[in-house]
This record gives structure tokens, C-alpha cells and sequence, in this order.
């Protein structure tokens, strides 16, 4: 049985999401907190093996509790549920040393597996949470200026393109059409000058925008 | 001017006047030396004709005496020759015929016109011309006196018209004495003519020549018309006597006219003078050789000569004396129309310096050295209220107050009279009414040639009315500048009041803004927390039940399937209301996360490329990272909407003043100095978010060349502080 903290300042969605968590019959809540302190005190107390724990709680949010906790040195892996899906909070989440990244709304379908995931040594990350990473990455690495006229979508669009993908899975995977997709690519060629999918492809590599 | 003119001509009328006398008496000196000399020309060539006419009449009568007496001693001769004693004393034919031959022979040797004998009693008894017509032979001549005389022993010389003969003649007459000597026996008589002596010593001339008797009868003359007339008038006593002696014949004697007045003229019928002058003759007592001579022809004949030659050296004379003279008057007008005009122009610029001096509206006056007035302009006058009659010749300062009279006496005239200069003196004049002036005088000197001031000519300004409203400008600028202390610190209260109202405002437009953000921030954060927690929960629920379901009975699962699209989509929108009311990320992560979020938000929603570049940014306050956040929302909303870009760019700097947020486009732009049209786009709104912050907002943007909006916030540096 995996034992789990669950930190959330509501006390139906914590229910909820508790009830989600034990059908599974594989996890056991051992800890509820409404708020940032409590979550604290019962990780430190109980030592669950996950710690769930929402970011919009009052007093000490749950980014704060993550940044505690690694300054704690604590082993406790913490996943972060949250009702925001912006990937500025999972960037942040995994600066602060969250293993993984839920939102509520797809709780039900992907906290259980979250949970073991974190568990077993991992990390949990949704598709676009992990690009928003790779992402940051990229821009943050000052040295390669030229990706600095992109755009976020642009970077994007680059990186799939890098990686092979057609416009139209593109278009399907951000929800853009495939029109849109065409002239986010014609704008990414213009902007670095190159000619075609290959330089683009190898551009991407040499600027290590996509993992090998 | 008028009264100049008639000057002009009466200084003209007078030189010419003056000219023409001029001309008068040279023409009369002229003429007075000409006529005296003239004058004694003429007396000088009157006295030489006089002279001339005197000697030639004195040989003229010498010469008649000399002619008259001619024949004296041949009647005494023949009287001695014996053939006439005897034909007297024995008288018969042979004696006769002897004597006769003696004068045939007498009469032609001697050229005689005739010589006869006459016995005692007076009868001719042999005569040469016996044989003519009117022989003398037996006529009796007894009556004569030259008979008279000879028988009475003396011999005779008579002048008279032949009574048988009615020829002039001279008769010589000699008693014939006999042998002894004792007794006369008759008398002989020689006749000569006159006539040879009429033309030879009586020429024709203009000259009138007469001999006449001693009753004045024209024995022998020049001219024929004058014989036997009466030179003088006579009485009838007179010419019965003349009748009486047969000596001239019978008459009548006619007087020729002339008469004698003074002692030199003599008139005739048509009152011509005549020069007279006679001379008697030798052996004819009384009768007397008569000059007449024409006294103008005389003047004629002397002043023509002198005419001839003196006329044109008179006349030239006069000639150059006139042209000298019109030279003189010509030279003379030019100088004086010179002069005239000279004066006229000075009359005129005097006359306009009077015109001027009188007519200027400015108060003028001049005084003497005396003080008193000698000329007031017609303003000062006017000015004053005097009359100009009782003004001149009075002393200046007597039309001063008190103050200025002892001014103007110690200090302003000494000084005047010494420089001959004075500048803005003020004085005070005392009107006529009363009234008192204050003026500024300045004047000065006017010199004479030897550099004495003589007088002087001010200028008084009326500056009462200056005084007066400096004066009140002093009183007003006190006032005012009691006003503008007052108003001063009613500005201030005013400003200060202002500026608290403003800081209110300020503060109240904080306020309004900080609560709607907080009332956004409560709605969302209700919206997302709680209404999002609930569907949430929510979902949760559908999910199970959608999964229990799905088992049981598919349509029943396929159902709670739908209703949690539904849920999903509720949420969506609610965490999207919650995200356009206010982001959390701005709250949760900051502005940097916010912008990003935002960029990436509005890259979802549009085809535009959103670049998003940043560096690191110190921790902020929320008000300011909520008016940056809202100024960079409105400004990407602004391009999304206006420009049609397809790059926006928003950069979020530091730098050492502070905070830099620039959104950038590439999109058609705007006019930003003409921001009429894009007061809509949110501009002022922008802008006063920045001044509440204490920032600045830059907007550039140019038309079809992008847009600029760059908004600068000063930051204190607590972290380094």
C-alpha cells in the first residue's frame, strides 16, 4: 500500500479525489491537510510515501511547501495537484523540487498512476508539462540568442517539426489548424533563414532544442 | 503772405523809382553838361557870327560910303569945266551941244547912269540923256534938296528914286562957279545908279540887308519885295512929309512889318526874330545899313554843325548811360529777386518756425535774459488759460507756485543762463483757474553771434496727468502686490488644497483601481477556488460514476460520459472567466510567469507570434506588477485588435533606474501625436496606470512602420538597500 498525504484546502474536492485514490485499493490516504502548515507538519510527522499537495492553499502555498521540504532534505516525493493547467506553475512546481505535476481536472484519469509513478522512483509529467520544461530549458540557455525572436508557440511547432511531426498531427496535438501550423512554419524558416524541414531539423539539433 | 506780396511790390515799385530817377538825372547831367555846353557853344559861335556879321556889315558900309562918295569929286570937276560955264552963262545951241558932249563924255567914262546941268533956278539945261524918253532936259528939279544945297554954294550928295527916270540913284551935286569964282551960275549933278550897288554889295542871302533913310524908308535891299517899304511903323505925319520931299516917289510906303522890341531882336508880322544890327554911313547922317538876320536860322546854322558832330557823341553817350543804366536796374532786380527770394525763404522758414513754434500742440515758451516772456506757444495758452496779451513781457515764475519759483530762481536759472542747457526740470504751473500743473521743462539757449544766450525755448511736458496715475500705479502696484501676496496664499491654500484633493483623487484612483482588482481578484479567485473546486469535485464524481456505470449499463455510463464533457467544458470556462478577471499566475508566480502565461495565452487565440523576452526581475509589489501586467494586456490586446502585426514582441527588463516594459509591433501603427483616434485603444488608461505606479508611458508609433509603447517605473532597490 502506498502511503499519501493529501494537501487540499477544499474539503469536497479533497473527498473527491481521496475516494479516487482509494478505489484504487493499491493507495491509502494517511494524512489530509487544508492548508500549506498542516501539509508540513503531517509530512514530517507521518512520512507518507507521496505527498499530494495542492498549490492554491492559504497561508503557506504548495509551492513553498515543496521549496520546505527539499530544504528539509525530506525524501518524501511530492506530486502537485492543482486546478491550473498553465505551464508556468509546473515549471515552477519542478524548480521547487516536485517530482510531479496533476491537474484536478484530469485527477481522475491520472492521479493513481501519478502517484505510483512517483513512487517507484519517477516523475510524473503530463506531454505538455514536459514540453514546457524542455521549453524553459531551451530558452533559458542565454548563449543561443537567435531563439529569442520565437515565440513559445513557435519554439513549439520547431520542436515537433524537429522531431518528424506533420503539420497535421501538430495541428491536432495544440489544437491549432493545419493552415495555422503552415504559417507558424513558413515564420520560424523566415526567422532563423533557413529553407526547409532538414535545415530546420538540423538547426533544432545543433541548438539541442530536441533530445536525442 | 499776402501782405509780403504787396511788400515785394512796393519794394520793387520803390527801386525802380529810384532806378528811373537815376536814369533821370544821368539822362539830365547828361543833357544839362550837353545844353551847357551847348550854350556856350552857341554863345561862343553867336559872338563869332555877330563878330563876322559885324565886320562883314562894316565892310559892306565901307563900302557903300567908299561907292557913295565915289563920284564927289567928279561933279566938282565937271562943274570947273569951262563948256559948262560957259552953256550957263552965254547959253546957246553951240554952247549947249558942248556942254552936253562934256557929260556924254562924263556920264560914259564915269559909267553914270546920267550927269546934267541945272541953270540957278533948277531947271536942266543939258543932260546926257536929252535924247531919250525921259529926258531931264527942261524939267525942274529945283525941289530937290541937293539943288538946294549946290545952288546954295555947297555940293551935295542925295539918294532918291528919280522922279522923271523912277530909277534909284545917288545924286552928286556942284555948284558951277564963273570964271571969278564969284557967282554961282547953276549946278551940276552926276547920277549913279544903285542898282550895280544893290547887286554887287546887297547879294542875295538869307540875311536881309537893307539901307534906309533916316525915317527908316528901304532905300536899297537885298530883297526886291522890301524896296521903298517902311522898315518902322510911322505916323501919317511922317509919310506925308516923305510924300512931301518926292525923294522916294510916290509911295504908298508900306510898313514891312517888322517892329523892335529889345535892343538885339527884331519881330516881323509873323513874330520871327531877327538879330538887328546897323551901322551909319559915312557923309549920309541918319541913314543907316540894316542887318537883319534870322535868329533860328542862325541857331540852325550854328547848332547844326554842332549837332552833327556833338548829336552822335551825345546820343551814344545817353545810349550807353541808358544800357549802363538798365545793366545797373537788370543787375540790380536780379539781386534783389536773389535777395527777395533769400529773404522770402528765410521769411518762410520763419514763418514756419513762428507757424510751428505757435502751432505745435506741445507748450513752448521762451524767455529773455530777464526772465519775462517773450513768446508762449498757442497750446500754452490754451493750456494755461491766460491770454497771450497778458502772458508776454511777464516774468515766468510768476505763473509758478511758490516752491518752483524758489527753485527755478536759486538753482535752475543760475544754471541755465551759465550752460545754456537744461533737461526734464520739474516745475509746477499755476493755471488761471487755479488749477495747478506739473510739467517737465527742458530748454535751451538760444546765442547770439557773440555766443550770448539772448533767450531760451522750453518745452514744458504736462506730466500731472503722469504723475498722477504714477502715483496711482504706485498705490495700484501696493494693491497688487497686497493682491498677489493675498492670492499667493490663496494659491497655495488653493494648491495645497488641490493637491490634496489630487492625491485624494490619486489615491481614490488607486483606490478604484486596487479594488476592482481586488474585487476581480475575488470573483476569480471565487470563481476558480470555489466554483472551479466544486466542478472539480464534481467531475470527480461523474468520472466514477461514468466508470461504475459503464459496467452496468452502457447507455447510463455513455451518459455520465457527456456529463463530464460538460463539467470539463464548465470548468474551462470558469478557469478562463477566472483568468481574464484576474490571472492567479500573476498573484502566485509574478509578473514575469503572468506576461508569459498571457503571451502564450493570446500565441493560443491568434495566428500572431507572440515573443515574450525577459531577464531576471527582482520581486516586485503587486500594485506594480498588476499595472505592468494590465498595461502589457492592454497593449498586446491594442495590436491583436488595431495593427494587424504579426509579431509582437514584449520585453520586461531592468536596468539601473528601474523597470522597462516594452511591447512592440510590427503592425500597421498609428499617428501618436494626433491620438484622437486612439483614445479608444486604451491609451489613457495605460497611462495613468503608469503615473499611479509613479512610471512613465512612451508612446511611439508611426504610421505603417509598427508601434512602441514603453513604460518606465523608478524602483528603489530595497534588496540592495
Amino acid at each position: 500500500m502506498i502511503k499519501v498525504l493529501l494537501a487540499d484546502d477544499h474539503s469536497i474536492v479533497r473527498e473527491g479525489l481521496k475516494k479516487v485514490l482509494e478505489d484504487s485499493d493499491e493507495i491509502k490516504v494517511i494524512a489530509e491537510a487544508a492548508d500549506g502548515e498542516t501539509a508540513l507538519d503531517e509530512v514530517m510527522n507521518k512520512n507518507p510515501d507521496v505527498a499530494i499537495i495542492d498549490i492554491s492553499m492559504p497561508g503557506m502555498d504548495g509551492l513553498e511547501v515543496v521549496a520546505k521540504l527539499t530544504s528539509y532534505c525530506s525524501d518524501v516525493p511530492v506530486l502537485i495537484l492543482t486546478m491550473h493547467d498553465e505551464e508556468q506553475y509546473v515549471i515552477r512546481a519542478i524548480e521547487a523540487g516536485a517530482m510531479g505535476y496533476v491537474t484536478k481536472q484530469s485527477a481522475p484519469e491520472q492521479l493513481v498512476a501519478a502517484v505510483k509513478k512517483i513512487h517507484s522512483g519517477g516523475r510524473y509529467l503530463t506531454e505538455k508539462a514536459s514540453e514546457a520544461l524542455a521549453l524553459r530549458v531551451i530558452r533559458g540557455n542565454k548563449n543561443q540568442t537567435l531563439n529569442e525572436s520565437l515565440s513559445m508557440r513557435e519554439l513549439q511547432v520547431l520542436r515537433k517539426l524537429a522531431m518528424g511531426s506533420t503539420n497535421r498531427e501538430i495541428a491536432t496535438s495544440y489544437n491549432i489548424s493545419v493552415k495555422t501550423v503552415d504559417t507558424y512554419r513558413a515564420r520560424i524558416l523566415k526567422k532563423l533563414s533557413l529553407r526547409n524541414n532538414a535545415e530546420l531539423s538540423r538547426y533544432a539539433i545543433q541548438n539541442k532544442l530536441v533530445e536525442l | 503772405m499776402k501782405n509780403s506780396g504787396h511788400a515785394d511790390i512796393l519794394i520793387f515799385m520803390r527801386l525802380r523809382i529810384i532806378i528811373l530817377m537815376l536814369a533821370l538825372f544821368a539822362f539830365l547831367s547828361a543833357s544839362t553838361g550837353g545844353f551847357l555846353y551847348y550854350y556856350s557853344f552857341r554863345k561862343a559861335a553867336v559872338q563869332k557870327t555877330e563878330t563876322n556879321a559885324y565886320s562883314r556889315l562894316k565892310l559892306l558900309t565901307d563900302h557903300l560910303s567908299l561907292y557913295l562918295a565915289e563920284h564927289i569929286k567928279p561933279v566938282k570937276t565937271l562943274s570947273g569945266i569951262r563948256e559948262l560955264k560957259t552953256a550957263l552963262k552965254d547959253t546957246n545951241l553951240e554952247s549947249i551941244y558942248q556942254a552936253n558932249q562934256i557929260l556924254d563924255n562924263f556920264t560914259k567914262s564915269l559909267d553914270l547912269e546920267v550927269s546934267y546941268l541945272m541953270d540957278k533956278n533948277g531947271i536942266t539945261l543939258c543932260s546926257s540923256n536929252r535924247n531919250a524918253n525921259d529926258s531931264f532936259v527942261g524939267k525942274n528939279f529945283s525941289f530937290r534938296p541937293y539943288y538946294k544945297k549946290a545952288v546954295n554954294g555947297r555940293s551935295a550928295t542925295y539918294l532918291a528914286l528919280g522922279t522923271t527916270s523912277r530909277k534909284r540913284g545917288v545924286y552928286y551935286s556942284h555948284p558951277v562957279y564963273d570964271e571969278g569964282h564969284n557967282s554961282i551960275l547953276g549946278v551940276a549933278v552926276i547920277k549913279a545908279s544903285v542898282e550895280f550897288v544893290e547887286t554887287k554889295l546887297f547879294p542875295e542871302s538869307d540875311d536881309i540887308l537893307l539901307f534906309i533913310d533916316p525915317d527908316g524908308v528901304i532905300f536899297i535891299s537885298n530883297k526886291d519885295v522890301l524896296k521903298f517899304k517902311l522898315l518902322w511903323k510911322l505916323t501919317e505925319e511922317k509919310i506925308s512929309k516923305i510924300m512931301n520931299s518926292r525923294q522916294f516917289g510916290n509911295g504908298p510906303w508900306a510898313w514891312t512889318g517888322f517892329s523892335k522890341n529889345q535892343t538885339d531882336f527884331v519881330t516881323d508880322k509873323n513874330n520871327t526874330q531877327y538879330l538887328f544890327s546897323s551901322l551909319r554911313v559915312a557923309n549920309y547922317p541918319d541913314w543907316k545899313v540894316i542887318n537883319l538876320r534870322n535868329y533860328k536860322e542862325i541857331e540852325k546854322q550854328i547848332s547844326k554843325p554842332f549837332f552833327r558832330v556833338m548829336g552822335p557823341v551825345i546820343s551814344s553817350v545817353l545810349i550807353l548811360a541808358g544800357i549802363l543804366v538798365l545793366i545797373l536796374y537788370q543787375m540790380g532786380i536780379r539781386e534783389i529777386t536773389k535777395r527777395k527770394k533769400a529773404e522770402k525763404g528765410l521769411r518762410l522758414s520763419e514763418e514756419r518756425y513762428r507757424h510751428i513754434y505757435h502751432k505745435t500742440p506741445v507748450m513752448l515758451h521762451s524767455i529773455d535774459t530777464e526772465g519775462r516772456i517773450i513768446r508762449v506757444s498757442d497750446h500754452w495758452v490754451e493750456v494755461m488759460g491766460y491770454k497771450r496779451e497778458t502772458i508776454i513781457g511777464k516774468q515766468l515764475i510768476s505763473f509758478f507756485t511758490p516752491e518752483s519759483q524758489k527753485y527755478a530762481l536759486n538753482v535752475i536759472f543760475p544754471k541755465f543762463f551759465s550752460t545754456g542747457f537744461c533737461k526734464d526740470i520739474p516745475y509746477t504751473y499755476v493755471k488761471k483757474n487755479g488749477g495747478r500743473m506739473d510739467i517737465m521743462l527742458s530748454c535751451y539757449g538760444v546765442r547770439d553771434e557773440n555766443d550770448e544766450i539772448i533767450r531760451s525755448l522750453a518745452v514744458s511736458v504736462d506730466v500731472t496727468e503722469k504723475n498722477r496715475s504714477q502715483k496711482d500705479l504706485q498705490v495700484a502696484k501696493e494693491k497688487l502686490s497686497q493682491y498677489s501676496h493675498d492670492l499667493e496664499q490663496q494659491v497655495k491654500k488653493r494648491t495645497a488644497q488641490l493637491e490634496k484633493t489630487r492625491d485624494n483623487l490619486k489615491n481614490l484612483s488607486k483606490n478604484i483601481i486596487a479594488s476592482q482588482e481586488r474585487e476581480k481578484a475575488l470573483v476569480a479567485r471565487e470563481l476558480h477556488d470555489h466554483l472551479g473546486q466544486v466542478l472539480t469535485a464534481l467531475r470527480i464524481d461523474a468520472v466514477w460514476v461514468e466508470k461504475y456505470l459503464i459496467r452496468i449499463d452502457k447507455k447510463a455510463g455513455n451518459r455520465a460520459g457527456n456529463m463530464c464533457a460538460l463539467i470539463d467544458d464548465t470548468i474551462n470556462d470558469v478557469r478562463d472567466m477566472a483568468y481574464r478577471l484576474r490571472p492567479r499566475v500573476l498573484d502566485d508566480l509574478g509578473l514575469t510567469d503572468a506576461l508569459e502565461s498571457l503571451l502564450v495565452d493570446f500565441e493560443k487565440r491568434s495566428n500572431v507570434s507572440c515573443v515574450f523576452k525577459h531577464n531576471k526581475i527582482p520581486k516586485i509589489n503587486d500594485t506594480l506588477a498588476t499595472a505592468l501586467y494590465r498595461i502589457g494586456q492592454e497593449a498586446v490586446t491594442n495590436s491583436l485588435k488595431h495593427s494587424n502585426a504579426t509579431t509582437i514582441t514584449v520585453e520586461l527588463k531592468t536596468d539601473e533606474e528601474g523597470l522597462i516594459l516594452t511591447i512592440q509591433d510590427n503592425g500597421c501603427g498609428f499617428d501618436a501625436d494626433n491620438n484622437i483616434d486612439i483614445n479608444g485603444f486604451g491609451l489613457e488608461g495605460m497611462k495613468e496606470r503608469a503615473n499611479l505606479v509613479g512610471g512613465k508611458l512612451d508612446i511611439s508609433s508611426r504610421l505603417s512602420q509598427g508601434s512602441s509603447i514603453c513604460c518606465k517605473v523608478k524602483m528603489i532597490k530595497k534588496e540592495k538597500g
